[in-house]
């Protein structure tokens, strides 16, 4: 979530835009809390710069594909069964998720794939104390794509729940509809199996 | 695989169903745009797109 616009803004909550967790040790001048507005170690800085700053966490997909009889996974499964991220975790609230899931999933019939039928899944496992990201916690990603990115917003997506503890999960998903036909099209020859992509939160 | 959703009915103008759900191996929570058609919701269709995802979600190798 971005830091307000206007009105009262706390070192805290600043703190935990950058990442930290709410109520813990932190100073103006930690390099996460610089990093929001882009300043320089010990430069001069006021409260006021960080209003509507928000943090954006990215990692980078080591493709793998997991192919099935009539449907095909390109991109990271079930934290790494399939595909890597590096980093492997990002963070929520001060909280560190595993990614469980950023795959392109599509339809398919002796061998061949259906592109026109992709959907992109984007998923968190919950912490092992069953912390829980909100569903709205970001509010779109960037996913790589061929011959750029595509921005898919959060509010379109479905989302699903289920489970406690580590193996817990939340994931987001959008639909072959919320898609053009242009971006299934970059989004198939880039989520295939192969080299990484990227995927920026926007928060 | 049997899946059910609950969820309170949606009033005019709201965007998203959301609610808990219940399947053969589990249970858990979900949200979703509402689907609408011709300036109505369609709520069998905002079902119908939730339960392919859940469907999907858990029992992803032999959904088609």
């Amino acid at each position: 979530m971005a830091l307000p616009t206007s009105g009262t803004i706390t070192l805290d909550e600043i703190h935990v835009e950058a990442g930290g967790t709410t109520g813990t040790l932190a100073t103006i001048n930690d390099v996460d809390i610089r990093a929001l507005i882009g300043k320089a170690d010990g430069v001069e800085m006021s409260f006021d710069e960080w209003y509507s700053t928000a943090s954006a966490q990215s990692f980078t997909v080591t493709e793998g594909s997991d192919l099935f009889a009539s449907t095909s996974y390109y991109g990271l499964r079930n934290g790494g069964t399939v595909g890597s991220a590096s980093p492997t975790n990002i963070t929520v609230a001060g909280n560190s998720h595993q990614i469980k899931d950023s795959f392109r999933r599509c339809s398919s019939s002796g061998g061949v794939d259906d592109d026109t039928t992709s959907v992109f899944y984007f998923g968190l496992y919950y912490t092992a104390a069953d912390d829980q990201p909100a569903d709205n916690w970001f509010t779109s990603l960037d996913i790589d794509a061929t011959g750029g990115t595509i921005n898919i917003p959060q509010s379109t997506a479905t989302v699903f729940s289920t489970g406690s503890g580590a193996t817990g999960y939340k994931e987001w998903r959008w639909f072959s509809n919320d898609f053009t036909a242009q971006e299934l099209i970059d989004l198939s020859s880039q989520w295939d199996g192969s080299g990484t992509s990227d995927v920026t939160i926007n928060e | 695989m049997a899946i059910t959703l609950t969820y309170d009915t949606p009033v005019t103008g709201q965007d998203r169903l959301s609610g808990t759900v219940t399947f053969d191996t589990g249970t858990g929570e979900f949200s979703c745009p509402i689907i609408h058609n011709a300036g109505t919701m369609d709520l069998p269709a905002t079902e119908a797109r939730m339960t392919l995802h859940i469907q999907e979600s858990t029992d992803p190798e032999t959904n088609s």
